[in-house]
């Protein structure tokens, strides 16, 4: 069963093809890496599968359903979520409303409109678990632009995992973090459940050999290799253009 | 470094001090009126209407992050529904001159919501002044709603309760204000602390996450936009049967840059933040205009200014912040 089926995504801007034809499949429960050089389209392939940007042309499939021209918030529903590379949360609002927002995003109960949202006692206890597990739980009273860079990184993973997703996207979950930070975000990913299919930006070698079944290739918009990370690393094209550059 | 002692009697102190200020708050609004004149339950009176106009306001300006110039109209609605029932039909009751003029400005806002929150920002401002614009020509201009132009509309009085030997004067009507001020502001309150309170502040905040968690935040949008219209509508009934005639310039840009502007002297995303903004500007224009009815405008904009600058988060916040910092001091002292 393919969790995620991308077939021939394309999307144009003006005139530049920022993804050409790309076509790849994750099954279900699968870790998969998008890597590739920067401007090679893998934000804005996230963009696309999210439902922030509408493609151009081909096709996405969520478990069998055709989702290419779904909105965003459907697509949540349906069991998609993901987190962005660069710390998108709602800053002026505590830790705690911010999980409770995320836990809300998938519940009727979000449309609620006397009932107060913080005497909830259900959704305080799942969003006592949820911060618990990421170490957040004590930071729950403060606002979250008073939080630290790192510990708004774990926030930003852990509210993309607040709708109990079936595929995970998460653009470079670990950018900017120190060494520390890093090892524990990577076995956090590493640790998530069996049926979560992850597709994961990384630009950090590290994560993707050690998050990643599969590695998909982007450059320029097209998808240059496709296969495990022992096949990718012997592929000779790809070390030519990317991993020969000394990025690792 | 104060110790557990002060700490505790600090907190002791800032409790006693907000339980003063709540009874010194409800002396001032409810016993206060019976020793005024007439003309100041009248000069009250008004800034509770205008209270809850700028609450309603609140709403979608400072809870969801969505700036109208246009909110007026939904005022002027339903103080020209309030005025056409009772001047040209005759129709006094509370009961309906009050669900109609709330109906009709939910029903503007739902029909310019929709064209409206096609846009956001600077575009948004301009749609809703615009919108509201062809309102205030309708009133003008339109001879078949009989809305008498320029002159507005006269003859509307304080409704009909449906109690047999009932008759009001401005103390009962001001209480009656207050009735619906406290109501309004109790469900206002319900609304910004609820699930779907909160989910506005996360739209303001960050909409593109919002829509990324699951929220449609258009629909959000909308019903809030159309909330805060109804609310601004009780405010215009209210306003019709206080001021016994409605005009235009109610619905004009005027009436929307002034609640903006109590909104954002009293504070901006809070509840008791647009209510201290117009019982502020309520007080000040009524004597300023008093001592130099020119010069209004020059003091306004005077105070405007040294809001942005001094207060940007408003002075009900500041207020609040240097009677926390008082009490403490008290405390450690």
């Amino acid at each position: 069963m393919e969790a995620l089926e991308v077939e021939s995504v394309s999307r144009d801007f003006g005139g530049v093809h920022a993804l050409t034809n790309v076509t790849f499949r994750v099954p279900v429960g699968q870790r998969m890496a998008i890597i590739g050089p920067n401007g090679a389209g893998k934000t804005t392939l996230i963009n696309i599968i999210s439902g922030q940007l509408p493609l151009s042309g081909g096709k996405i499939r969520l478990f069998g359903q055709d989702i290419s021209r779904l909105a965003a918030h459907r697509r949540v529903h349906l069991g998609i979520s993901r987190s962005f590379q660069i710390t998108s949360l709602f800053l002026r609002l505590t830790v705690l409303v911010n999980m409770l927002l995320a836990l809300e995003g998938v519940q009727r109960s979000q449309f609620r409109i006397l009932r107060p949202l913080l005497a909830d006692g259900n959704l305080l206890r799942r969003a006592q678990r949820l911060l618990g597990a990421w170490d957040l739980w004590d930071q729950r009273e403060q606002l979250v632009s008073e939080i630290s860079y790192g510990e708004q990184r774990k926030l930003e993973i852990a509210l993309s995992l607040a709708s109990n997703p079936k595929v995970l996207l998460l653009d470079e979950p670990n950018s900017g973090l120190t060494r520390t930070e890093n090892a524990e975000i990577v076995k956090m990913i590493a640790n998530l459940g069996v049926e979560i299919s992850v597709l994961l930006i990384a630009h950090d070698m590290d994560l993707v050999f050690h998050a990643a079944h599969r590695i998909l290739v982007l450059h320029n918009g097209e998808v240059i290799a496709d296969g495990t990370p022992a096949e990718v690393q012997a592929d000779k094209y790809v070390q030519e253009i990317y991993l020969g550059n000394g990025s690792s | 470094m104060p110790s557990a002692h002060d700490g505790r009697e600090g907190n002791r102190r800032s409790r006693l001090l907000r339980f003063l200020s709540l009874v010194a708050g409800l002396v001032a609004v409810l016993g206060l009126p019976l020793f005024l004149p007439s003309w100041l339950q009248g000069l009250m009176t008004r800034i509770l209407v205008n209270a809850i106009f700028a609450i309603s306001l609140d709403l979608i300006f400072g809870y969801t992050g969505l700036v109208s110039l246009g909110h007026a109209g939904y005022l002027g609605v339903g103080g020209y529904t309030v005025g056409l029932l009772m001047a040209r039909y005759g129709l006094r009751s509370l009961w309906v001159t009050a669900p109609a003029g709330v109906f009709a400005a939910a029903l503007g806002a739902a029909v310019f919501g929709l064209v409206a929150l096609r846009t956001s920002g600077v575009s948004f401002m301009l749609i809703t002044f615009a919108l509201t614009q062809l309102l205030y020509s309708i009133a003008l201009k339109w001879d078949w709603l009989t809305t008498g132009g320029t002159e507005g509309i006269t003859g509307i009085v304080r409704p009909e309760l449906g109690i047999a030997g009932f008759h009001w004067n401005p103390l009962l009507f001001y209480y009656f204000v207050l009735l619906a001020f406290v109501l309004c502001y109790l469900v206002l309150r319900s609304v910004t602390r609820s699930s779907f309170g909160h989910a506005l502040q996360g739209i303001r905040e960050n909409e593109p996450r919002m829509q990324c968690l699951g929220y449609n935040t258009w629909l959000y949008k909308y019903i809030a936009f159309v909330l805060a219209g109804a609310f601004a509508g009780f405010a215009g009934v209210l306003f019709a049967y206080s001021n016994g005639i409605v005009v235009p310039a109610n619905m004009g840009i005027m009436m929307s840059g002034n609640a903006l502007f109590m909104i954002i002297l009293g504070g901006t995303g809070t509840l008791y933040g647009p209510v201290v903004g117009a019982a502020t500007i309520g007080l000040l224009q009524f004597y300023v205009s008093d001592l130099a009815p020119a010069r209004w405008p020059l003091v306004m904009g005077l105070v405007f200014v040294l809001t942005i600058l001094y207060a940007r988060s408003g002075i009900a916040p500041l207020l609040l912040k240097i009677r926390k910092k008082a009490s403490s001091q008290h405390g450690s002292a």
